[in-house]
């Protein structure tokens, strides 16, 4: 065990990268972190390890760090609990609403809330009320309800 | 060891700025696009995100939410000539985060001119009556003219709210007056239907009082008549008990009745204060006849013996 210089710089830059984390997430310092606790783990087994290699050692392992979160961890998100949030037309699916221009060439309208959407979908006459099951892009395909 | 150093310190420094580089984390309600050697490629959705560094790199920053923007006074012509100052409110959202990016420069101003323009257009086509009273109209006319026209830059437009409708000064002042002459009119119309209706009324009560009294004299004459009818009736009726008394009784019963009369003025006249002078009629021994008479009846009554005839006095004094 050996504690100098060396050692303790990189566990308080490990610490210090930690607490910035906290303080203004970015999710970038988090990684550095990992390095710098990697690196104090590194220099602590293995004494006399010369300072570039320690350096290049934290870059490398900062990407490793990166890496094994985007390959592990990435799927074990917690999914939103409202994933339709600043999807307007994502919102708008299951909506059942009356057709407000009838769909002709593949094209209609309906409003919705002051707004009106265009609507892609079977030959409909207007008046009649349609579903809203999907969003593409900027309209919505509808097919008709009931 | 020195030249160590200082290629620790750039390795250091150049290790740091491609790990900031390569960890992006989109905030919730932005939308960020992502540009390979300047060439859009995709679209980065809030949360994290990793990118190599170097090739990749972050766009543009695009907020989805919705936004509200101003749109400023400006002056707007009538179709009847006259200038309003007009000013609104837009509500919208970027739909397509490559769309406002990319397609369009200046985002905010274009939508802004489109608005104003289009309100310049649809208030132009009336007249100041109408576009101050249908204000819905003119909102619903911009939001689909403005809407179908920002579609290409991936926007939504929710709501265009005109905000103020404003005429010239003088212009109101003139409406205010004429507002207030429509009321008086009105005012002095209903007066008058007041008055005519009250003096209708009025005649209809002297009418009706004036039959109530005419009515009311009618019946009373008839009643009258009826009246006097039954009075003599009634006297007749006596006349004809009195004559069927005398025919069938005694003659000096009516003189005892006559008598009492008689007497009761005598007595009025003695009472009466202003003349002891009385007259006697000329045959004032006719009073003593029918004195004598009601001895006579007492004395049949009396007696039971038939009565003699004595001759009825003479009416007077």
């Amino acid at each position: 065990m050996q504690w100098n210089w060396q050692t303790v710089t990189w566990a308080v830059v490990a610490l210090l990268l930690f607490a910035a984390e906290a303080m203004a997430p970015g999710a970038f310092m988090l990684w550095l972190g990992f390095a710098a606790a990697a690196v104090f783990v590194i220099v602590l087994a293995i004494p006399g390890v010369p300072v570039l290699a320690q350096v290049a050692a934290f870059v490398v392992l900062s990407f490793v760090s990166i890496q094994v979160y985007r390959t592990w961890f990435r799927g074990r998100e917690p999914r939103s609990d409202q994933p339709a949030l600043n999807r307007r037309a994502d919102a708008l699916v299951g909506r059942v609403v009356p057709l407000e221009r009838a769909i002709v060439n593949g094209h209609g309208r309906v409003q919705i809330a002051d707004a009106y959407w265009d609507v892609t979908g079977p030959e409909l006459p207007a008046g009649v009320a349609v579903r809203i099951v999907a969003s593409r892009g900027m309209s919505l395909l509808v097919e008709p309800a009931g | 060891m020195d030249l160590g150093v200082v290629l620790s310190v750039v390795l250091l420094f150049a290790g740091v700025v491609l790990v900031l580089k390569a960890v992006r984390m989109v905030p919730q309600g932005y939308e960020w696009t992502v540009e390979r050697f300047g060439r859009y490629t995709h679209t980065m959705d809030p949360g994290l995100h990793f990118l190599i560094p170097i090739v990749y790199g972050v766009g543009r920053k695009i907020n989805m939410m919705e936004q509200v923007m101003d749109v400023p006074s400006q002056d707007v012509i009538t179709k009847d000539n006259a200038v309003v100052k007009v000013d609104g409110v837009v509500y919208f959202q970027v739909l397509d985060a490559a769309k406002a990016a990319y397609e369009v420069a200046q985002l905010e101003i274009a939508i802004l001119n489109l608005v104003m323009t289009n309100i310049r257009t649809s208030i132009g086509s009336m007249d100041l009556d109408e576009s101050l009273s249908k204000r819905d109209e003119i909102n619903a006319k911009v939001l689909v003219a403005v809407d179908a026209a920002t579609h290409p830059w991936g926007l939504k437009v929710n709501r265009i709210e005109l905000k103020d409708i404003q005429p010239p000064r003088d212009l109101v002042d003139s409406m205010a007056r004429q507002m207030k002459a429509e009321r008086e009119k009105r005012a002095n119309i209903l007066e008058a239907e007041g008055h005519r209706q009250a003096e209708i009324l009025r005649a209809e009560g002297e009418k009706q009082a004036a039959i109530l009294e005419a009515e009311g004299k009618r019946e009373a004459a008839f009643r009258e008549a009826e009246a006097r009818e039954r009075l003599a009736e009634a006297e007749a009726k006596a006349t004809q008990l009195v004559s069927d008394a005398i025919a069938n009784g005694n003659v000096n019963a009516i003189n005892y009745f006559v008598a009492q009369k008689y007497i009761e003025a005598f007595k009025a006249l003695a009472e009466a204060p202003n003349q002891k002078f009385v007259m006697m009629p000329m045959e004032s021994a006719g009073v003593i006849g029918s004195l004598a008479g009601i001895a006579e009846l007492a004395k049949e009554a009396l007696d039971r013996q038939p009565p003699r005839a004595v001759p009825p006095p003479r009416a007077g004094g």
